[in-house]
Order: structure tokens, then C-alpha cells, then sequence
């Protein structure tokens, strides 16, 4: 049986999601690239009256203008859109009695989950060709037609569309895990900021408390180098332009599993798998700990060390123990709900 | 279909405890059991919505936990109607009939007609009773052998239920379908089920061919000058008592409390008409009936 | 046509035969009288089709009802031609319990028989 019902199913929910991704990616890209023509054809007319060419020849010789593009204002509400639409797919049907019709129906869960994985990656990939292709060819046709040789397959179409499809993947990732849409989207977002907050966390307790160890380099830049926002934003990978696309499908691959062993009769609590709970809750105490304590220690003056660890010490406890009650009362939302 | 040793937690709450039985094609049977007793959680583990700890649902000799496709002859009426509710009456029949290859749309058609039923942009906009009315044609229509539905009348007024009823008796006789109703609504099994199950505390508590149930047990009602013996309380099932009047229940067999109830000098014994509801009472009513 | 009652200790497959030989005793169906088929009587009075399948093919065995396939139930053309011995034996004994409680509670054997008499006299049509 084709699950072409589904797929209609699953493309209806997410039809006015896409219709905000697509707006948000035209704006982004044909749009910015039209403004941006202009904007550089005027700097490129003034420096010529003035007989420099500076500015042309970066323009020739660095993708800067693709860059630019790519890391305009934009992203932002994109990658919330991108985090949104997972919440939609599988988060909204959690909250309402829809996830048990469907899991009544004869289909394998893991075809649901396929299903709405297909529908949200497919949809988020013709919308980002549509408009970064719209925006190519605006260029082409127009005077600054010569940047377009500075257009990088790998680097501005490949990059930021695997990290697009990684930050959705995550998203469908927290929907396997987590039995509700909000928490589900506050979730992806956090656990998309993850990889460099924890990092700069640890970094400030080591360096407060001045505890002897030093960072590699290495070590950050390989933390900046999943952290998606941040490829999405700057998109220097020195090379791993494989990393976006193997958390892809890493996500996708573990998501399919644990949608279809979780047990759906937890819906509408933060955690489908009572087992995470183990982890999650000394995870969320360490962090808010970590959070209290550079916060508290910033109040401090740099130069009274000894005053600084104090303060770090009050706000790690403050904030780690605050983190503690409220994440205990979240992990008992809408249990003994009726089922 | 055949429910086999089932058993399930929720919440570290045994709900449902090796729970097995089966059910005939075209036969209409009913699950009864106190409010919370997992009624609900056993309906949605035949249609793995709730996935088994232990045991498995077998439909047509195949398991649905390991083929749901299995499920295409398996239809499961939640008595909440919450999901599509912002769909129109053509969305989901579409939607229904590309999953269900067995969809009987002019079946459809001619069970909205007959229901009064108009086709509406938003199911949302149904009354109570008609989001109910609707989830039921929508189910019958798909044809599945196996239909299962969660307190299938409430919220529909004395003549909709009437009429929904007389329709599944007339289902389950042409199609040879098979109907499986759970309720708390013991009246309306009385004529109704071929068997009834008794659910508690997550168990199997009985089995009865509703045919047979009324030779099995027999309503007495017993009066006493005084009071009954406790020889006496202690052998039978007191469904009620008022002053010196008691009003029993006891197995058409058993010969010895009949002989001990005789001796204790009753002035009146009087057999009472049964209803099912009588036997739920002294099989689910607590522990103060248990004997 | 027929009345159920759930709650009566009879069941209802019982009633059903009970009620449809009275309905022939008493001259409202007619032999050659076609009946409602087993969806249509279930459906009338709301009982599960199996219940009333059961009652139709005891009916049927006492020679009570006919069914010819394709085209429907019938009453049987000659419906006293099916009471068997065995029936007889029935009628009997329950006979006996009547006269045992109808001792018990003082009727008298005459009163009994007018009663008999007039429940003879009810029955209507074929059989006087």
C-alpha cells in the first residue's frame, strides 16, 4: 500500500507552514540579491569615478557577495520555521487525539515517520532551490553577472542545504522523544544551540575557577562545526562540508526508531521514553548550574578573582537547584492525563 | 480475531494484565468494566495504538505488531473525536479511502443519507452526537471485518442510539462483520451481545455467552423475620438490602446455599428478573459483594 | 411485532420462539405467511442477529417456520404436523409444574380447567 494518503495527509498540515518558509526564503535570497546588485553596482559606479578598483576586484576574487547573501538577516526566522514545521508534523498531532488515529491505521509506524520526514525535506528542499536558483539567476542576468563565477556548488548550495535539511532532522528527531508539540520545538531550538553553548559553558567554569586545563583549538572549532546555526550562518567548515548531511541522516535514521518504539501512551508529557528522564534531568540541573554561575560571576569586576568564584559559585547553585524543581514538575506535566 | 495473552503498563500501573480472548466473525461482543478499569487501553492495544509489553493481537492468523497491514480488517472507534476536526466530510472519506482499500464509498453515501447526515466543510461543526454518528458510518464504511468501538452512544439522543443500534444488528447480520463494543452502557449490550467481557482490575474477571449468563445466575429476593444468618450472608451475593429484606444473587447451580438459604427459615423466597446490570453489580461492585 | 424483554429470565432466543408460536397459535401469522428475515426481525427489535438465527432454526426444527432459499421465511403450511412426540413430552411436564404450583397456591382443580378452556378458546384460526 502507497502511503500517498499520508503524504497528502502530512503535506496538508505543513501546506501554510511552507507557504511562510517559502515567503521567508524568497525575501532571502531572489529579493536580498536584488538589493544587493544594487547596492554593489552603486559602490562599484562610485569607486570608478573615484579610478579605484578595490572592491571589484574582491568581488572577483572572493565569494563575498555570496556569503553575504547567504548569512543575511534572514536565517534567523528561517531556522525557526525549520523547527516549527517538525513540531507541526509530529508535536501538534501528540497534543490531539490525531496521533492515535493514526497509529490505528494499517501502516507501520515507521512509514508514518518516513512519510512525514519525506514530505517536510522534500518541501524545504524545492522551496530553498526555487529561491537560491531565482536569486542565481537574477544575478547572472544582471551587471554583476562575473560573481556568479564565484558561486560554490559545495559551499552555497550543498552546505547550507544539507544544514537546513539537519536542522529539520533534528527537529523530527525531538518529535520521536518528546510528547508534545512546544516542548518539542523549545527542545530542537536548544538542542540546536547546544554543541557551542554547552562548550562556552564549560569554558567559563574552567577559566572562573581557574581550573588547569587548556582548550585545542581543534576541539572548538570542531564544536563550531556542528553546531548548525553557526554553519548556517558562517558556513566555514575547512572542509567538512559532510558533517550537516551525516547528521541528516543520523537523525533521521535514529528517529525512525525511537518514533516507532516510543510509547505513545505518554503523549502530552515532556518525555516519551521514561529512561531519558535519568539523563535529561541532572543534563538541564548541570546546565542552568553552569548558566547561573557565568551569569552571577559577569556581575563581578575581572580583576577580584576570588569574588568572581564566590558569585559563580551562588549562581550555579541558585539557578542549578531552580532548574531542578521546575524541570521535576515538567517531567510530571500531564501525567495521569486520561488516556 | 484473538487477543493473546495481553498485558500492559502505564505508568508503572499494570493497566491490563494477560489479558486473552477472541472474537467469532459476526459476532457482536461486549467489553464492561468500572470507569479507569482499561477498557479504552485494551481497545487501543488491539489496534496497536498501545503497544503490548506482553502478548500480541492476532487478526485473520497474522500478529499486528509485527504486520499491521494486518490492520486494513481492524477499525477502532475512539469516543473522542477530536482528530480531523478541522476537515471537510469529503477530505476524509478521500483520505479513508486511499487507506482502506475495502471502502465502500456508495455504502457511505447511503449511510450519511439515511443518518440525515449532511456533508459539512468542517466536522468540527457537528453537534456531539453527530461527530459520533459520523466517526461510525466513517468505520462501517471501510468495511473492516473487525470494528471496535469506544462507548459507541454516548452523546446521541434515545432515537439516533435506536437507530444506530437496529444499523449494526443489520451489519453485523448481512456483512458478517464482526462488532466489539465497550460500555459502561450495560443496558444496551442486554439484547445486543453474543458474549460480554468482564474487565477488572486490568483482568479478565469472566466471560459470559449472554445467552447462557441468565441460566447460570438466578436474582432472589429473601425475606427474614429477623435477619439473614451469617451462615447465610457468607454463602450468597447481596446485591441490596433494605430492613430485613435481601435482595441475592446465586448460581442456578449451586445447590448447597439454595439448601442453606431454605434452612435458615426465610419467610418468603422470590426469584426477581435479572438484568445484566445485576450481574455487573455483583461482580465489579467491590469488594463489599465479593463472596 | 415482537416484545423483548431484556431483564425477564427467559432468554431472549426463547422469547422470540415463545412469542412467534403464540403469534401462530393465536391466528396472526397464517401458515404460507411469509415472515421478516433474520436481519430484518434483529433489526426491529434491536437483538443480536445470531440470538434471533438461533431462535429461527429451532423454530424451523419444530416444523414451526420454513426457509426457502431465495426467497425467504415462511410459516410452515402444516405447522401442527411438526410438533414431534418429544414436544409433547415437554408440553407435559410443564403441565405437571403448573398443577404442582397451581396446588400450592389453592387454585382449585376446576378453576384450572376453566382457565385451560378459556386459553383454548383464544386461540384463534386453524386449530379448533
Amino acid at each position: 500500500m502507497l502511503p500517498k494518503a499520508l503524504w497528502k495527509k502530512d503535506f496538508k498540515q505543513t501546506k501554510g507552514l511552507f507557504i511562510y518558509l517559502g515567503l521567508v526564503f524568497i525575501f532571502w535570497f531572489p529579493i536580498q540579491a536584488l538589493l544587493r546588485i544594487d547596492g554593489a553596482l552603486e559602490t562599484l559606479r562610485e569607486e570608478q569615478a573615484r579610478g579605484e578598483d578595490h572592491h571589484l576586484q574582491f568581488l572577483q576574487t572572493s565569494s563575498y557577495f555570496w556569503e553575504q547573501l547567504l548569512s543575511s538577516s534572514s536565517w534567523l526566522l528561517a531556522l525557526l520555521l525549520l523547527a516549527v514545521i517538525p513540531g507541526v508534523l509530529i508535536g501538534s498531532e501528540r497534543n490531539s487525539e490525531t496521533h492515535h488515529v493514526m497509529t490505528g491505521l494499517p501502516f507501520k509506524r515507521q512509514t508514518l515517520f518516513i512519510s512525514k520526514f519525506v514530505v517536510g525535506a522534500v518541501g524545504i528542499s524545492l522551496l530553498f532551490f526555487f529561491a537560491i536558483g531565482l536569486a542565481y539567476i537574477f544575478v547572472a542576468q544582471s551587471e554583476l553577472s562575473f560573481v556568479t563565477e564565484q558561486f560554490s556548488l559545495l559551499e552555497h548550495l550543498w552546505l547550507p542545504w544539507t544544514t537546513m535539511l539537519a536542522i529539520f532532522a533534528l527537529g523530527m528527531l525531538m518529535g520521536s522523544l518528546v510528547g508534545e508539540m512546544l516542548s518539542q520545538i523549545v527542545l530542537t531550538l536548544i538542542f540546536l544551540i547546544f554543541p557551542s553553548g554547552f562548550w562556552l559553558l564549560v569554558r567559563q567554569f574552567i577559566e572562573i575557577n581557574n581550573i588547569p586545563l587548556g582548550g585545542e583549538q581543534w576541539q572548538a572549532e570542531f564544536v563550531g562545526n556542528v553546531t548548525l546555526p553557526l554553519i548556517l550562518l558562517d558556513g566555514n567548515m575547512n572542509g567538512w562540508f559532510i558533517i550537516p548531511a551525516v547528521m541528516t541522516i543520523v537523525f533521521a535514521v535514529v528517529g525512525t526508531y525511537s518514533y516507532a518504539s516510543a510509547k505513545d501512551e505518554h503523549n502530552g508529557e515532556l518525555l516519551l521514553f521514561k529512561k531519558l528522564n535519568v539523563i535529561f534531568l541532572p543534563g538541564v540541573v548541570v546546565c542552568f548550574a553552569l548558566l547561573g554561575g557565568m551569569i552571577a560571576a559577569s556581575i563581578a569586576p575581572h580583576s577580584q578573582q576570588e569574588f568572581q568564584v564566590i558569585l559563580y559559585w551562588i549562581g550555579a547553585v541558585l539557578l542549578g537547584s531552580g532548574a531542578y524543581f521546575s524541570t521535576r514538575r515538567l517531567l510530571q506535566m500531564n501525567r495521569g492525563r486520561k488516556k | 480475531m484473538e487477543v493473546r495473552n495481553i498485558s500492559k503498563s502505564i505508568q508503572e500501573t499494570e493497566v491490563l494484565c494477560d489479558v486473552s480472548f477472541s472474537i467469532a466473525p459476526g459476532t457482536i461482543t461486549g467489553i464492561v468494566g468500572r470507569n479507569g478499569v482499561g477498557k479504552t487501553s485494551l481497545l487501543k492495544t488491539m489496534v496497536d495504538i498501545f503497544r503490548p509489553d506482553e502478548g500480541e493481537v492476532r487478526v485473520k492468523g497474522e500478529s499486528i505488531q509485527i504486520n499491521p497491514s494486518a490492520k486494513q480488517h481492524v477499525i477502532f472507534v475512539s469516543d473522542v473525536t477530536e482528530a480531523f476536526k478541522n476537515e471537510s466530510v469529503d477530505h476524509i472519506v478521500s483520505f479513508y479511502r486511499e487507506v482502506y482499500p475495502s471502502f465502500d464509498h456508495a455504502y457511505f453515501e447511503e449511510l450519511m443519507a439515511r443518518f440525515d447526515l449532511e456533508k459539512i466543510q468542517q466536522v468540527k461543526k457537528y453537534s456531539k452526537g453527530r461527530k459520533a454518528l459520523f466517526a461510525l458510518i466513517l468505520a462501517f464504511a471501510t468495511r473492516a471485518d473487525f470494528v471496535l468501538l469506544d462507548e459507541p452512544t454516548d452523546g446521541l439522543d434515545v432515537i439516533v442510539k435506536r437507530q444506530m443500534m437496529q444499523f449494526m444488528v443489520e451489519a453485523v447480520a448481512e456483512n458478517d462483520i464482526s462488532i466489539l463494543i465497550a460500555t459502561h452502557r450495560l443496558d444496551e449490550l442486554e439484547t445486543l451481545a453474543d458474549q460480554i467481557i468482564m474487565l477488572k482490575d486490568g483482568q479478565v474477571e469472566a466471560r459470559y455467552e449472554l445467552e447462557s449468563v441468565k441460566m447460570q445466575y438466578q436474582k432472589m429476593q429473601i425475606v427474614y423475620a429477623e435477619q439473614m444468618p451469617e451462615e447465610v450472608i457468607e454463602k450468597v451475593n447481596i446485591l441490596q438490602q433494605s430492613g430485613r429484606v435481601y435482595v441475592c444473587f446465586i448460581a442456578r447451580a449451586d445447590n448447597e446455599t439454595k439448601q442453606a438459604v431454605e434452612k435458615s427459615g426465610p419467610l418468603l423466597i422470590e426469584e426477581l428478573p435479572m438484568s445484566l446490570e445485576d450481574l455487573f453489580i455483583a461482580k465489579l461492585g467491590g469488594d463489599r459483594f465479593a463472596t | 411485532m415482537l416484545h423483548i424483554d431484556p431483564k425477564s429470565q427467559t432468554p431472549i432466543y426463547e422469547q422470540i420462539i415463545v412469542q412467534m408460536k403464540d403469534r401462530v397459535a393465536k391466528g396472526v401469522l397464517k401458515p404460507g405467511e411469509r415472515i421478516p428475515p433474520v436481519r430484518e426481525l434483529s433489526s426491529q427489535i434491536v437483538v443480536n442477529p445470531n440470538t434471533v438465527s438461533k431462535a429461527y432454526k429451532e423454530l424451523e426444527k419444530q416444523g414451526v417456520i420454513v426457509t426457502m432459499r431465495g426467497r425467504g421465511t415462511f410459516i410452515s403450511e402444516d405447522v401442527t404436523a411438526g410438533i414431534t412426540a418429544g414436544q409433547t413430552e415437554h408440553v407435559k411436564k410443564e403441565m405437571s409444574r403448573v398443577v404442582l404450583d397451581a396446588y400450592y397456591a389453592g387454585v382449585s382443580k376446576e378453576e384450572l380447567h376453566v382457565w385451560i378452556n378459556a386459553f383454548y378458546d383464544d386461540l384463534g384460526g386453524w386449530d379448533k
